[in-house]
């Protein structure tokens, strides 16, 4: 039989993920009390901080983690993508997305916007796959233009669908003005670019009509549940990589030294294996940091696990993030006015966005860096609107703008660094 | 080649003098050359270091990959060899008894 490549094993298995999900989540639930979370779930404005499984229950909100990545997958097998670390990590931010605002249906016309850009640019379409899928991020809009603001039936559609498309016309060309914004040491670039553009749509949307208050309700009750589930998906990355190679560890230290600065796809760098195994420390890790801390897993949480996890792929490994993690940390121990709520928990986990930063300036830098970004992400959702779900992407891309030129200035520059 | 393409060779020429003056090459001599379907960037230099051939060859010879080339060549011109390698089909380092020629293609059409 011929022997498959790393690639193609990692094309089939990341499938074969979210095929068994979609079948787990049919018996979580009974059919009937599925399919009404999962309508009511369709039918949500989305806009952060909306928890799926408050909307719809665990069941739903699986289902609708599963088809969504899914359908994505579908995507990527149609345009012939191979499953590189962006990829790789743009679809585990999709799946953990879909517990708290990304469904089935309303990133289409962002997606569309994005092919229609490439036919205006006569450019290949699959070569813009990667703003594509990190687009989704400001799937909200669609959802809440159509059901958040009782705009009448139809003219919502069709105004949703409308601002979506143009969205994803702009965002191609605007993200990679946006990477020299941080030098490429914001992991959640398109983050940062979906941020700005959130920013602009809720000032044009507030001439209009009020901003409802954002929601805020998460569910805790599945804690255990999916404390354990991250468990075992970590464990499975690891005897996947096991399985693959046996000594994939010899290689590790190829990902260790690399600061994560965008874009290093640590498949390409070290192969399959290796990374594999990050991506199964990442997430044993990060299980690590729920257990000694008060974080209780809801909906998104799981979905800052997931993208931690996809990540692993492509950019964040534990030299790296640790630091950035300990500074956020910091910030919530040493300020007495910030708590463990959802805001600083969601910035203790995304914050290694900023992995890059401890990366090339080291320790210290990263701490610096992690307790910067605790402070100003909660700034950066009301300034936003609260339609870009990366809004720690936005946040991020200020502190790395703001801090990489200086901690070049006080570093020997080389070879790499910006001017 | 049109502008946007123009501007990529530019860089990727801009990263290869940086990690050649880094490195204490002074004198050497850059040209495109353009066929049908193939852009060739070819350095001409009176001697490459086996160490240097070997960081050049393993940098720049990483393959092509147009969805990341995509996503990322804006950070092209400070970023090192890293990047500029992404845009480069194949590398080729020819040596003569008078220079050594390092030979950068990129496919039109990426292969």
């Amino acid at each position: 039989m011929k022997k498959l490549t790393q690639v193609q094993r990692t094309q089939m298995f990341v499938p074969a993920i979210f095929f068994l999900l979609l079948l787990v989540s049919l018996f979580v639930d009974p059919l009937d009390t599925l399919m009404s979370g999962y309508i009511a779930i369709l039918t949500s404005p989305s806009i952060l901080l909306t928890d799926y499984i408050v909307v719809g229950g665990l069941g739903a909100t699986l289902f609708n983690v599963a088809t969504t990545t899914l359908l994505n997958l579908i995507l990527l097998h149609r345009l012939k993508i191979k499953m590189t670390g962006p990829v790789f990590a743009a679809l585990f931010t999709i799946a953990g997305f879909g517990f708290f605002g990304k469904n089935l249906y309303n990133a289409l016309p962002i997606y569309f916007g994005v092919y229609l850009y490439s036919l205006a640019t006569k450019t290949e379409f699959r070569n813009h796959i990667l703003v594509l899928l990190f687009s989704s991020g400001i799937s909200p809009i669609v959802s809440f233009l159509m059901f958040g603001i009782g705009i009448p039936p139809i003219i919502n559609v069709v105004v949703a669908i409308t601002v979506g498309i143009v969205i994803g016309f702009v965002l191609p060309a605007f993200n990679a003005h946006a990477l020299r914004f941080h030098q490429g040491y914001n992991l959640y670039n398109t983050g940062f670019s979906m941020g700005v553009i959130s920013m602009m749509a809720t000032a044009i949307i507030q001439t209009f009509t009020p901003m409802p208050p954002l929601p805020s309700a998460v569910s805790n009750d599945y804690h255990v549940v999916l404390l354990i589930a991250t468990v075992v998906l970590s464990v499975f990355f690891l005897v996947c990589s096991y399985l693959y190679d046996p000594v994939s560890y010899k290689q590790y230290g190829v990902i260790i030294k690399k600061s994560g600065r965008l874009v290093t796809d640590f498949v390409r760098d070290a192969g399959v294996e290796t990374t594999l195994l990050n991506v199964g420390l990442m997430g044993l890790l990060t299980v690590v940091l729920i257990l000694v801390s008060p974080i209780q897993i809801n909906g998104p949480v799981m979905g800052a696990i997931l993208t931690i996890m996809g990540f692993g792929a492509f950019g964040k490994h534990p030299k790296n993030s640790i630091p950035v993690v300990l500074g956020a940390v910091l910030a919530i121990v040493l300020i007495p006015s910030i708590e463990w709520t959802m805001g600083p928990i969601l910035a203790v986990l995304f914050v290694t966005g900023l992995a890059p930063l401890a990366g090339r300036f080291g320790f210290i830098p990263g701490i610096i860096a992690g307790f910067l970004h605790l402070l100003i992400t909660s700034r950066a959702l009301s300034f936003q609107g609260g339609f870009d779900l990366y809004n720690n992407g936005f946040a991020a891309g200020f502190v790395a703008a703001v801090l990489s030129p200086l901690f070049h200035t006080f570093r020997k520059a080389k070879e790499g660094d910006p001017a | 080649m049109n502008h946007s393409e123009n501007l990529k060779f530019s860089k990727i020429i801009g990263e290869l003098i940086v990690f050649l003056l880094n490195r204490g090459y002074h004198t050497f001599h850059f040209s495109i050359k353009q066929e049908a379907m193939l852009e060739t960037i070819i350095i001409r230099l009176a001697t490459l270091e086996p160490k240097d051939e070997e960081e050049l060859v393993l940098k720049m010879g990483r393959h092509r990959e147009t969805e990341i080339e995509t996503y990322g060549w804006s950070l092209l011109g400070d970023s090192g060899l890293e990047i500029a390698g992404l845009l480069i089909d194949s590398i080729e380092v020819e040596k003569t008894d008078i220079d050594v020629v390092v030979h950068l293609k990129r496919w039109k059409k990426p292969l």
